[in-house]
């Protein structure tokens, strides 16, 4: 009678089922809270380029399968319950092209997500899905001119699934914790992105420095 | 006959208590300030950031928030979800308080002592440790032909569960104490033909422990 050794059993149908395994695919689906925070006299234009409102990565990871993380809805709701929050006063400039100006607003912003990165349980060794995701705001006058490119980074983890729950859940957990972490992020530090201090803090009092 | 009996009943009780595991338990506590709680006030259980300390893992969290419901002297527990939310962003990852000096500055930032009024909630219970693999040892090998399959041999692992819950007082905006746990563990897989696990879960008695703990912690004055 053969014998084989447990682990070699087992690491032989792990590998089956990683060559065997189908893709994942992940839409990040979730409703965002608006801030509790003391709102900004501002009136704001913001501009959505439609690639972060469809925003899509795509990554084969070594040693796992290949990964779609579909974003772009969560990416619109978490930025209109953050800027319904944060400002005084908020449009959205739909049907406008980026970097041209508007009128009856104070500044206006063009959020963008750069990088998208993810890790798995088997690429790091630990047992967490870990999301990465860097955003560049760009910051412009009613006139259009630019005042600054202000990079957020934000971070969310999820432990791995126990039983019931899903590789797919789990990183969509992880999403949603980056996204949120985007949103605070973007809270904590806009009175001191760059350009904005010299800008319009001469135009706020005090008291309405929330962040502090 | 009736030595054969004695002899299947202490057989039976050896395996019914092997079968748990061999487990030391330690559990801490340290009051600072009085407790108590009224009817209709409520808790809520979050687990540490990420960014500062040892968060403990969801299904700790889970196993504790369902622990401290239950039983004669269950408390009120409000979901941890919810309150992120009604208080978002200041219990994120990144803004959470880290101690207890920051709780002041917490409560006063707009809107956040209404909204934590509106809910009743009179405790906040962070929630950092996790369970750990200390050592492990023994061989176990399995065979498996035409028909037939068997095991031989022994494999063992010991388990730490280490957790420490602490108690913040919002209505007076100061830490009430700590309550800490910490179980041992070890597991044994003897494996003659039929491996036969004994299993030590550490975590769900740190869950038992600590969640009892609590409730007497929380409900009992003084």
């Amino acid at each position: 009678m053969p014998v084989y050794n447990l682990n070699k059993i087992l690491q032989l149908i792990v590998s089956l089922a990683l060559i065997t395994g189908c893709a994942r695919s992940v839409t990040v689906l979730s409703d965002f809270p608006e801030p509790v925070v003391e709102p900004l006299p501002l009136a704001v234009g913001i501009r959505y380029p439609a690639e972060l409102a469809e925003y899509v990565h795509v990554k084969d990871p070594m040693m796992d399968a290949e990964w779609t993380i579909r974003l772009g809805e969560a990416n619109m709701k978490m930025f209109r319950a953050l800027f319904a929050g944060m400002f005084d006063e908020m449009v959205e400039l739909e049907g406008t092209t980026a970097g041209e100006g508007a009128a009856g607003v104070d500044i206006i912003i063009e959020p963008k997500l750069e990088e998208l990165e993810f890790t798995v349980p088997r690429q790091s060794g630990n047992d967490q899905y870990t999301v990465w995701l860097l955003y560049n705001l760009r910051i412009l006058s009613p006139e259009g001119s630019l005042i600054s490119d202000w990079r957020v980074t934000a971070y969310g983890q999820q432990d791995e699934g126990s039983m019931g729950t899903s590789a797919e859940e789990s990183m969509k957990a992880a999403a949603i914790t980056a996204l949120r972490d985007a949103a605070a992020s973007i809270i904590l530090g806009f009175p001191s992105a760059p350009g904005v201090e010299t800008h319009l803090l001469p135009k706020q009092t005090p008291e309405t420095d929330q962040a502090g | 006959m009736r030595s054969a009996k004695y002899a299947t009943n202490i057989l039976i009780i050896a395996l019914a208590l092997a079968a748990g595991g061999c487990m030391t338990t330690r559990i801490e506590e340290t009051k600072d300030v009085s407790t108590g709680i009224k009817k209709g006030e409520t808790v809520v259980i979050l687990a540490s950031s990420y960014h500062s300390t040892n968060p403990a893992e969801d299904s700790f969290i889970d196993c504790l928030s369902n622990a401290v419901r239950g039983g004669r002297t269950g408390l009120n527990l409000h979901p941890a979800s919810e309150f992120r939310d009604a208080l978002f962003p200041w219990l994120e990852p990144r803004t959470a308080p880290t101690g207890v000096d920051d709780l002041p500055g917490l409560l006063q930032r707009p809107g956040v002592r209404e909204r934590v009024r509106a809910r009743d909630i009179r405790y906040i219970i962070w929630i950092e440790g996790d369970t750990e693999r200390k050592n492990s040892g023994g061989s176990l090998s399995c065979a498996a032909g035409p028909g037939a399959a068997a095991c031989f041999g022994l494999a063992w692992w010991e388990n730490l569960s280490s957790y420490e819950a602490t108690v913040w007082d919002l209505d007076d905006g100061v830490a009430s104490g700590k309550v800490s746990t910490s179980v041992n563990g070890t597991s044994v897989v003897p494996a003659l033909i039929i491996p036969l696990p004994f299993i030590a879960r550490t975590q769900a008695a740190a869950c038992k422990g600590l969640s009892k703990q609590l409730r007497s912690f929380i409900v009992e004055t003084g």
